[in-house]
């Protein structure tokens, strides 16, 4: 006894150091999302609309009596093998034995919510992503289908549950059967007889996926526009539905490149959205995505990702939940630190709303929402966001990513100086799965404004770091009052030492006499007190200066919280997401957006019209790195700053 | 003096027998032991089991768990067992190799003891080793494998041994595995002045591999029935209980039952029950088991496991 009894305290020691301390950043949205400033209704709300329901599909599902007996519509099967295979012959027979049909016949099988009334009611396209094929996954986006259909869109929750599994390269497939499910709803629309006949507003459609789903989508609003399928021209596609936007919730990319290069988009609205605890999907790889939408015709298109700290990947499901490895999740992940999945849902149905009436519907009281988290203080669970955001307003006048001179911008004539900079460099930013590109190059602009010495509390100039542009292109943007500066930036943890003291030029150099002179002695060290490591958001100034030499300045705090990197810990064995991880932290930069008439209204004297030079001035934190990124002007449409009405 | 004495009086021993006699039991005795600290966990049942001592049960198996094992056992403190064992895929086949060899005391005659013996020394130092390679190929979904061992006794300053194979198949139904095993088919060994048969062995195997029992909890189960040389019919099953609280962390708990035979006394024998234990910290793995005997003693397994 008196052996086994240290013995098991030994273990039961070794077993609790083994699992990781929950690890929580202090959350701040108590101050960031402290004010509502969208007037409209929430959209997260019900709406007035009466909900009913309804299956389409083969009607010979072997597995599910939705798909057999309660099928109102009856579709036709689709025949899939171009797109995607069992991985094995041994495990495509597996597979047919399960479903009852190979990839030569896959149903178009959805379960419909949808609004009473005539309508023409928008349509939305909802898809899982991958899971175990026997655990379905279709019927966990529920809250979303009695939420938008009470607001007068049609939902369908599209099954690919055949798609799910041990297949790979298969999302040209998932995006592929997208849309064979829209080429039934125009045959729903279509023909008399049907619940949907003449229902449907086929010039406004949106599309959501989850996870692979979540590139799937972005991969059928390709294929839309195509007209032969890229990896097999022998495939002509017709399809040229009226895609409108496009949903991505906690989106994988890259598993299926057309043609091998990545999905290309244009013209489109985006959204992405991704949690920090993501256990299965790690980065924010929907990034990716979001950086290849171009706007290129003129009208006016957004596109938003939105991080949110504490969210998973399967919480966004309801069949999924919290189990991000399946049902073994406890053992591998850390799911104390995960927000309570009726929260993870709220922020879904308050963002997807939004985004589909805004997209399908042009309500532009929305707007704001994905330009800045900060304007729905009300409807937003409590938690911390990061907002990128970008629309085709936007103009880049240095993206970083053209070339490798760090003095030019991306556009003709802008130049590029620093000033007491201790770091200066572009590069990728990169993700934190494997240091994976982001889609995005930045660049990394460190500082430290303390002199070197023993006098601590001696202060340097604030180092800055400043872009110009010339007066032909002021003039080709059309820069005015209603123009904003934009760009996004993210503090990083790296904090440079302090400056080397400016050389003495006044000193004479004493003669040389021939005799050595003694070496002065070193000042003694300081003694290093150990310090709590900075939480603090980096502050600074964004300065505005006109051809007559004007500066206008506004702290970057106004329009957003420039957090440090907040460290996320996934998973449960202690030490294993600083293995598994190139990097504890997701280096996602956040967007601002400011008005150049918010410098205006600083300094009356500076001219938004004659706009020469923007420049980042580090005077608020003493010293920081960041990592600055997409720095542009628009002339953004004033409906993204309707929240701003009333505002101090 | 004494063993010098004690291993004169055995030579003689050997040497009274004539050379064509049959001996009715069966060598080598390492053949007849368990070949691993998890196998005697589970009751020995282990023919459709993996990992790389499943190279001592059947050659089929082999391909399922990568990994190397050494493992001691110690039957009182009369004899030791050693058995050392790997395994892992080459290609389109998998290859194992392994080893076991097992110090004993035979008794003045000569004669090797019966597993349900080991516990007590005889006075003649004696050994027994198997070494053999097997490869498994995988046809039509089935699994097939096949092993060649040399094997020996050495009893005293006699040594005999000889030339055996294994042949096996297996597959998975669904979450079982069932598998099919000939052991130790070869000719008989002159040992000692006998001929003697060796082990030869049909076993069948069934196995369910760690299924989800809860949160934190997986059950194994494996069961087999064999058929001996001497027409003895063995059945055997066995269970784990995994407790695995965090990922890379495993606990392991297992017992088994199995039809034994006596020892040469009655006083003596292999008990019908085994316990045993795993703790997993990652790949390494630290297996134990233990086995009571009828009579003084009892035998202990230790291995590590790299998997």
């Amino acid at each position: 006894m008196t052996i086994r009894r240290p013995c098991l305290i030994a273990l039961a020691a070794a077993l609790t150091g083994c699992i990781q301390p929950l690890r929580l950043v202090r959350d701040d949205s108590p101050t960031v999302l402290s004010r509502q400033l969208i007037a409209a209704p929430n959209p997260a709300g019900r709406g007035t609309f009466r909900v009913r329901t309804l299956y389409y599909g083969s009607g010979r599902d072997k597995n599910r009596v939705e798909y057999r007996d309660s099928v109102t519509l009856k579709t036709k099967t689709v025949n899939g093998t171009k797109f995607a295979a069992a991985p094995s012959p041994a495990q495509g027979k597996i597979r047919k034995k399960y479903w009852g049909f190979g990839f030569d016949s896959l149903p178009v099988n959805g379960r419909v919510w949808y609004p009473e009334g005539d309508g023409p009611f928008p349509l939305i396209l909802i898809v899982h992503g991958n899971h175990d094929m026997k655990d379905f996954s279709d019927p966990g986006y529920d809250y979303l289908g009695e939420l938008l259909a009470s607001r007068g869109f049609i939902l369908a929750s599209v099954d690919e549950n055949f798609l799910n599994g041990n297949i790979r390269g298969e999302n040209d497939g998932r995006g592929w059967m997208l849309l064979q499910h829209l080429k039934a709803w125009k045959g729903f629309n279509d023909s008399t007889g049907t619940p949907f006949y003449r229902k449907v507003d086929l010039d406004n459609i949106a599309l959501m996926g989850h996870s692979r789903g979540g590139e799937a989508v972005a991969v059928a609003a390709a294929f839309n526009r195509l007209s032969h399928y890229p990896d097999d021209a022998t495939v002509a596609f017709d399809f040229k539905f009226g895609i409108k936007g496009i949903v991505a919730i906690a989106p994988i990319d890259g598993q299926y490149e057309p043609g091998n290069r990545p999905t290309p988009l244009e013209n489109i609205n985006y959204l992405v959205i991704h949690g920090s605890h993501d256990g299965d999907v790690s980065s924010f790889s929907g990034l990716r995505q979001y950086s290849r939408i171009r706007f290129t015709d003129g009208k006016p298109w957004f596109k938003s990702a939105v991080w949110m700290y504490r969210a998973n990947h399967g919480q966004w499901n309801t069949s999924w939940g919290s189990g991000d490895f399946g049902p073994n999740s406890p053992r591998s992940l850390d799911l104390r630190g995960l927000i309570p999945m009726s929260e993870q849902l709220k922020m879904a149905e308050v963002y997807l709303s939004a985004f589909v009436e805004a997209t399908l519907r042009g309500k532009q009281e929305y707007l704001p929402l994905f330009r800045d988290h900060r304007v729905a203080g009300e409807w937003l669970p409590k938690t911390m966001y990061t907002t990128r955001f970008g629309e085709s307003g936007y103009r880049a006048l240095a993206s970083y990513g053209e070339d490798v001179e760090v003095g030019s911008g991306t556009a003709p004539g802008v130049t590029i100086a620093a000033e007491s900079l201790a770091t200066w460099k572009e590069g990728i930013i990169p993700l934190r799965w494997q240091n994976t590109n982001s889609g995005h190059f930045g660049t990394w602009l460190g500082w430290n404004n303390r002199i070197a010495g023993t006098d601590t509390t001696k202060n340097g100039k604030p180092a800055s770091y400043a872009v110009s542009l010339t007066d032909s292109l002021q003039q080709a943007w059309g820069v005015n009052q209603g123009t904003a500066v934009v760009f996004s930036l993210a503090p990083t943890a790296a904090t440079p030492g302090p400056r080397a003291a400016p050389r003495d030029t006044t000193k004479k150099a004493a003669p040389d006499t021939g005799k050595k002179t003694p070496a002065p002695k070193p000042p003694p060290t300081p003694k290093k007190i150990p310090t709590a490591l900075d939480s603090l958001p980096i502050e600074l100034s964004v300065e505005a200066v006109d051809a007559n030499g004007n500066t206008a300045r506004v702290p970057l705090s106004r329009y957003g919280v420039a957090r440090k990197p907040i460290e996320v810990t996934v998973l449960k064995r202690k030490g294993r997401d600083k293995t598994q991880f190139a990097s504890m932290a997701e280096l996602i930069p956040q967007t601002y957006v400011i008005p150049l008439a918010d410098f205006r209204a600083a300094a009356p004297a500076f001219d938004p019209a004659r706009l020469r030079t923007i420049r980042w001035v580090f005077d608020g934190t003493r010293a920081g790195t960041v990592v600055l990124t997409d720095v542009g002007l628009s002339n953004i449409s004033p409906a993204f700053f309707e929240s701003r009405r009333g505002q101090p | 003096m004494k063993s010098t004495l004690l291993l004169a009086i055995g030579s003689l021993a050997l040497g009274a027998v004539p050379l064509s006699a049959q001996y009715e039991g069966t060598v080598p005795l390492v053949l007849k032991l368990p070949g691993g600290a998890r196998a005697l966990g589970l009751g020995n049942a282990f023919t459709a089991g993996r990992g790389p001592e499943v190279i001592f049960y059947n050659p089929a198996q082999i391909g399922l768990n990568r990994g190397t094992t050494l493992s001691l056992q110690r039957f009182g403190s009369a004899s030791t067992l050693g058995a050392l064992s790997t395994a892992g895929p080459f290609g389109k086949v998998a290859i194992a190799a392994g080893v076991q060899y097992l110090d004993y005391g035979a008794d003045l005659t000569g004669l090797t003891p019966e597993p349900g013996d080991l516990t007590r020394r005889g006075a003649l130092n004696a050994a027994s080793l198997v070494a053999g390679i097997a490869v498994q190929y995988i046809w039509k979904g089935v699994r097939f494998g096949a092993g060649a061992k040399y094997a020996e006794e050495r009893v005293a300053t006699g040594r005999d041994g000889g030339l055996l194979f294994d042949f096996g198949a297996g597959r998975e139904f669904g979450n079982v595995t069932l598998a099919l095993a000939v052991q130790h088919v070869g000719s008989d060994i002159g040992f000692a002045g006998y001929q003697a048969k060796v082990p030869t062995r049909v076993s069948l195997g069934g196995a369910l591999p760690r299924t989800r029992l809860g949160t934190f909890f997986d059950l194994g189960l494996a069961a087999s029935v064999a058929r001996e040389r001497d027409g003895r019919i063995v059945p055997a099953a066995g269970a784990e209980l995994v407790y695995a609280p965090v990922d890379g962390w495993t606990f392991v708990a297992r017992a088994g039952v199995r039809r034994t035979a006596d020892g040469s006394s009655v006083t003596r024998a292999e008990s019908p029950v085994s316990v045993g234990g795993s703790f997993g910290l990652d790949r390494l793995w630290v297996d134990y088991a233990f086995e009571p005997y009828k009579g003084p003693g009892a035998t202990h397994r230790i291995g590590i496991r790299i998997q």
